[in-house]
C-alpha cells in the first residue's frame, strides 16, 4: 500500500512538470533555412529587402541587437546620426576613417560585421576589456558565415535605414549556386576559391603568387600587416592610387573593378591579408 | 552577558568591512566601476 | 588478495592513469577537415530517427552513471567518518548505501553500450570525427571501465574481509582508487561534450585536427562542466538513497528500523542538500563560461529561446528546496531543544517561498496582443523587474543562505555548548548573517543599476557572501560544538509526510537534470560540433519544451522503474525463503 501511495505521489510531481512545460509558450527553434536567392535579379529595393531578411534570420542579428541592451538596438537608433557619430568618435581609428560621406559609413558599418573588436561603442565591451574587445562574432566565419553578397545586402539595408545612399554594388548576375560550374570562372561564373581568382585574373603573371615566381609587380607576403582591407580593396581597384616603392604606375591593369564580382574581390582581399611573409620560398 | 552586545556590535562592523573589502577586490577584477560616482546612468 | 597483489594493482592504476597524455598523442587522421554530413548521412530504422532514441539512452545512462559515480563518494566519506569517531553505525549505513547501489552498474553498462551502438548506428559521420579527434583516449575509457568494475567488487565484497585495524584504511585506499577512476570517466566523457560545444584542438574552419587528444580535452567548457557535474551527481545520488530510506522508514515495521531509516535519511538529505548548495555557484561559472566562448551560444541559453527553460529549472529547484528544508523543519522536533527553533521556521519559510517566487517570475510575460496593449508594454511595471539577473541571483543567494539555516538550527538543537564563550559565538554568527544579507541585497540593487554587460558581475561577490557565511557559521559551530552536551535527538519521530519530502527531491532533481542536458545539447543549435560540423538531419531544430518535457517525463519514468527494481533487488538479496519440509532430506 505504501509502495502505491509513493508511486501516485511521484506519478503526479512528473506530469505536474510535464504539464508545465506543455502550457508554456512552445517555440520550436528551427535551423536557418538557406535562402535561394536569385542574385542575378535583384535590383536595389530587393538587395535592401534580402538584407532585413538577413538581418533578422541567417545573419543571427537581432539576437543581440534588440532592446534587450546587450548590444546596440540598430532598428531603434537613429542610425542616420549614429554612424557619423561613431565615425568621429576620438576612440575610432578603422577603415572609416579613410574614406568619407556614405563610403565611411559603408566601411564602417562592414568593418564592425568582420572586425567587430576594431571599434567598440562604449559600455558594449567584453567585461573587464574597457570596451576593447568586442563579445560581437566576426560573421563572415562560422558560425554564422555570411557571404560576402550577403554582408553586402545587410550593409544596404543598414544604410537604407540611415537614410543615405545605398553604395554597394548588387550582386554578380549568376546564380551563386551554380553546383556544375567549375568554380574557376572559366565558363563565366565566379570563381569560388582566392586560388582560382588569381588564375582568372592572372595576378601570378606579375605578382609571386602561387608560387609563379613573376617579379613584376610587389612581392606581396605578409602584406595583410602592411595594408589592412580597405586598402588592399584600393590597391587592386584603383592600383595607381598608392604605388609601392621601386615600381612605375600604369603597370597594373586598371579595369578590375570593372570585370571583378564582388566575391571574388572579397577572396583576393581575405587571400592575401592571410598571406605569410615567406610566400615566396614555396 | 554583558559582552555578548559588544561583540555583536564589534564583529558587525569587522565583517561589513570584510564584505565591502570582498566586493571592491572582486570588482575591480573584473574590470567594474566600484565608486557610486563611476557608476553610468542605466 | 594479499597486500602486496593490492599495492601491485595500485600501481598498474597510476601507471595507466600516467600513460594518459602518451596515448593523448598517438597518431591519427590529422589535417584532413571535418567530414561535412548531407541529408543522407543519418540512417533511419523503422522510419524512426536517431535523436529520439540517442537522447533516450544518452539521459537514461547519464541518470544511473551519475548515481553510480556518486554513491562511492559519500559512501567513502561516511566509511571515513565511522573510522574517525570510532561509532559503528557510520559504518553499516556506508555498507548499506553501497549495497542497495549494486545492481544500477550493470544497468549503466547497458545503456552506456547501448548509447555507443545508437550512436555508431545512427550518427556515423559524426562518430567518424569524433573518433578522429579523441583517437586512443576511447581505448583508454574502456580499460578505465575494466578497472572501474575491478574496484567496485574488490570495494564491495571485501568489506567486512577488511574491516578493522590497517585492513580497513586498505579497503578505504580501495574505495579511494575506485572513485579516482570514477572520476576519470566521468572526466573523459565531459571532454566529449564539451568538445561538441566548445571545440579546440581542431582548425576553427575546417575542423581539421591541429593539436593533441590533451587540447580538445581541454577544451574552454570542460572544467566548469566538470566541476558542475561532480557537484550536481553528489546531490543527486543524496536524493536517490534518501528515497530509499525514506520508502523503508515508511514500511518499517520496529522502532529500530524506524529509527535507523529516519537517520540514514537525514544524512541523504544532508549529503543532498550538501552537494547542492555550491551547485548554483557551479551553474553559474558555466554559463559564464559558454558567454565568454560565444556570445550568441550563451544568448541563445538565456536570453533567447531557451529562455522559458530557466523558468521551469526555477521551479524544479524551487520545489527542491523548499522539500529540503520541510524536512529539515519537520526533523526539528526530534528533539525537545529543537522544538525550540520550531516558532523561527516560518520566516524561513516566508524567504524560501518569496525567494522561489522572485526566482520564478519571468522577464517578458505570455501576452496577447490585447493584454500588451492594456499593460502598456510587454513586462509588468513592477514585477517587470524582478525577472532579470539581478532580482534572481539575490533570491537564490538568500534562499541558500536560509537553507543552510535549517540545517544550522537543526545541528545546534542536538548540542548544547559548553564553552564559556558560547554566547558571544552566536553574537558573531548573528552579526555575520546580518551582514552578509545586507551585502547580498545591496549587490543586488548595484546589478539594477548597472549597464547590461555588468550586471552578472554583481553575483560573484553575492556568491562569495554566501559561500562565507556557510564556511564561517560551520567552523564556528564546529569549534562551539566541543564538548557539548549532547540532546536526546529522537530518531523515528517524524512524520509520515516529511519522508514524502524526501520522495520529492529525487523525482525532481531526476527531471531537473534531464531539461539541464536538454538545454546544454540545444545551445549547439543546429551544430554536431559548433561552427565546425553543421547537423544536416531532419532532425536538426531545437524541440519544443513541451516536446522536451515529453520525453523527459518519458526517461524519468523509465529511470524510476529501474532504480525501484534495483532497490528491490538488493532487498530480494538478503531475503531468504523458510525451509519446506517436503523438501527434508529423504532418511
Amino acid at each position: 500500500m505504501t509502495f502505491l501511495k509513493v508511486v501516485a505521489f511521484s506519478l503526479a510531481m512528473v506530469f505536474a512538470f510535464a504539464l508545465l512545460a506543455n502550457i508554456l509558450p512552445q517555440v520550436q527553434s528551427n535551423p536557418p533555412t538557406e535562402e535561394a536567392v536569385d542574385t542575378g535579379s535583384l535590383d536595389q529595393a530587393g538587395q535592401i529587402a534580402w538584407g532585413e531578411r538577413l538581418f533578422t534570420g541567417k545573419g543571427t542579428c537581432t539576437l543581440c541587437h534588440n532592446a534587450l541592451g546587450r548590444a546596440p538596438d540598430l532598428l531603434q537608433l537613429d542610425l542616420a546620426a549614429e554612424f557619423p557619430s561613431r565615425i568621429a568618435d576620438p576612440r575610432y581609428a578603422g577603415a572609416a576613417k579613410e574614406a568619407e560621406g556614405p563610403a565611411a559609413v559603408e566601411a564602417y558599418i562592414r568593418e564592425s560585421m568582420i572586425a567587430p573588436s576594431a571599434f567598440v561603442v562604449a559600455g558594449f565591451g567584453k567585461k573587464g576589456t574597457a570596451d576593447k574587445i568586442s563579445p560581437m562574432p566576426k560573421v563572415d566565419g562560422p558560425p554564422i558565415s555570411l557571404t560576402a553578397d550577403e554582408i553586402n545586402a545587410i550593409v544596404a539595408f543598414l544604410e537604407d535605414r540611415a537614410g543615405l545612399e545605398v553604395t554597394v554594388p548588387l550582386p554578380s548576375a549568376e546564380a551563386v549556386a551554380a553546383a556544375e560550374s567549375a568554380g574557376d570562372g572559366a565558363d563565366g561564373g565566379p570563381a569560388e576559391t582566392a586560388a582560382a581568382a588569381i588564375v582568372k585574373f592572372g595576378c601570378g603573371a606579375c605578382h609571386d603568387l602561387e608560387g609563379s615566381g613573376a617579379d613584376v609587380g610587389p612581392k606581396l607576403g605578409g602584406i595583410g600587416a602592411r595594408l589592412d582591407r580597405a586598402a588592399l580593396r584600393r590597391a587592386i581597384l584603383d592600383p595607381n592610387a598608392e604605388i609601392a616603392k621601386g615600381f612605375e604606375p600604369d603597370t597594373m591593369p586598371q579595369d578590375f573593378a570593372e570585370q571583378m564580382r564582388v566575391s571574388e574581390l572579397d577572396l583576393l582581399v581575405d587571400y592575401l591579408s592571410n598571406l605569410p611573409a615567406a610566400e615566396a620560398a614555396r | 552577558m554583558s559582552r555578548a552586545p559588544l561583540v555583536f556590535l564589534v564583529s558587525l562592523a569587522l565583517w561589513a568591512a570584510y564584505f565591502y573589502a570582498v566586493d571592491i577586490l572582486i570588482m575591480e577584477g573584473q574590470g567594474l566601476p566600484v565608486t557610486w560616482a563611476l557608476m553610468p546612468a542605466s | 588478495m594479499s597486500r602486496s597483489g593490492k599495492i601491485l594493482l595500485a600501481c598498474v592504476a597510476v601507471a595507466a592513469l600516467a600513460a594518459l597524455p602518451e596515448l593523448a598523442h598517438a597518431a591519427g587522421a590529422l589535417g584532413d577537415p571535418a567530414p561535412v554530413p548531407t541529408r543522407a548521412d543519418y540512417p533511419t530504422v523503422g522510419g524512426m530517427g536517431g535523436r529520439p532514441v540517442v537522447w533516450g539512452l544518452a539521459q537514461m545512462h547519464l541518470f544511473l552513471a551519475a548515481f553510480v559515480l556518486a554513491v562511492p563518494i559519500f559512501v567513502l566519506m561516511i566509511e571515513l567518518a565511522g573510522v574517525l569517531t570510532r561509532d559503528p553505525r557510520y559504518d553499516a549505513m556506508a555498507h548499506e548505501f553501497l549495497k542497495i547501489s549494486m545492481a544500477a552498474y550493470s544497468f549503466t553498462a547497458l545503456t552506456g553500450g547501448g548509447l555507443a551502438l545508437a550512436l555508431f548506428l545512427f550518427y556515423p559521420v559524426v562518430m567518424d570525427y569524433m573518433l578522429r579527434v579523441f583517437r586512443g583516449q576511447v581505448l583508454f575509457y574502456a580499460l578505465l571501465f575494466g578497472m572501474e568494475s575491478v574496484f567496485l567488487y574488490l570495494y564491495y565484497y571485501s568489506w567486512d574481509a577488511l574491516r578493522h585495524g590497517n585492513r580497513k584504511w586498505m579497503h578505504l585506499a580501495i574505495g579511494l582508487v575506485l572513485n579516482d577512476v570514477g572520476l576519470t570517466l566521468m572526466f573523459i566523457a565531459n571532454a566529449w561534450t564539451t568538445f561538441m560545444m566548445s571545440p579546440a584542438g581542431v582548425d576553427p574552419l575546417t575542423g581539421a585536427i591541429t593539436g593533441s587528444v590533451w587540447e580538445a580535452t581541454r577544451n574552454p567548457l570542460w572544467n566548469p562542466l566538470n566541476l558542475h557535474r561532480f557537484l550536481a551527481n553528489i546531490a543527486y545520488g543524496g536524493a536517490i538513497v534518501g528515497a530509499y530510506a525514506a520508502y523503508r522508514f515508511l514500511s518499517a515495521r520496529t522502532a529500530e528500523e524506524r529509527a535507523h531509516y529516519d537517520w540514514m535519511g537525514y544524512t541523504s538529505n544532508f549529503i543532498a542538500v550538501a552537494g547542492f548548495l555550491p551547485l548554483p555557484f557551479a551553474g553559474y561559472w558555466l554559463m559564464a563560461e559558454i558567454y565568454a566562448y560565444s556570445q550568441q551560444m550563451g544568448i541563445t541559453a538565456m536570453g533567447g529561446i531557451l529562455a522559458w527553460l530557466f523558468i521551469i529549472q526555477a521551479v524544479l529547484i524551487g520545489t527542491i528546496l523548499l522539500a529540503a528544508n520541510y524536512y529539515l523543519w519537520c526533523g526539528l522536533n526530534r528533539s525537545e531543544a529543537g522544538a525550540r527553533y520550531a516558532p523561527y521556521v516560518k520566516y524561513i519559510a516566508v524567504v524560501i517561498v518569496g525567494g522561489f517566487l522572485v526566482w520564478v517570475t519571468p522577464h517578458s510575460l505570455i501576452l496577447t496582443p490585447e493584454e500588451v496593449r492594456i499593460l502598456g508594454g510587454t513586462t509588468h511595471k513592477v514585477l517587470g523587474p524582478l525577472g532579470i539577473m539581478p532580482a534572481k541571483n539575490t533570491a537564490v543567494n538568500l534562499m541558500l543562505i536560509f537553507t543552510f539555516m535549517s540545517f544550522q538550527m537543526f545541528y545546534r538543537s542536538g548540542r548544547e555548548p559548553t564553552v564559556p564563550w558560547a554566547r558571544a559565538g552566536n553574537a558573531v554568527i548573528g552579526a555575520l548573517y546580518i551582514a552578509g544579507i545586507v551585502n547580498i541585497v545591496l549587490a543586488g540593487i548595484y546589478g539594477y543599476i548597472t549597464p547590461t554587460v555588468y550586471k552578472v558581475g554583481a553575483s560573484v561577490p553575492q556568491v562569495l557572501t554566501t559561500l562565507t557565511i556557510i564556511i564561517a557559521c560551520a567552523v564556528i559551530d564546529g569549534f562551539m560544538g566541543r564538548g557539548a552536551r549532547r540532546n536526546k535527538i529522537h530518531w523515528g519521530r517524524m512524520s509520515t509526510r516529511s519522508q514524502y519530502a524526501l520522495f520529492v527531491l529525487p523525482v525532481a532533481f531526476t527531471w531537473l537534470m534531464a531539461l539541464m542536458g536538454y538545454i546544454r545539447s540545444s545551445v549547439r543549435t543546429q551544430w554536431h560540433v559548433y561552427a565546425i560540423m553543421k547537423d544536416a538531419s531532419p532532425e536538426a531544430y531545437i524541440p519544443t519544451i513541451g516536446d522536451a518535457g515529453n520525453m523527459i517525463t518519458t526517461v524519468t519514468l523509465a529511470f524510476m522503474a529501474v532504480i525501484v527494481f534495483v532497490f528491490w533487488l538488493s532487498q530480494l538479496g538478503a531475503t531468504k525463503q523458510a525451509a519446506d519440509s517436503s523438501e527434508a532430506p529423504a532418511e
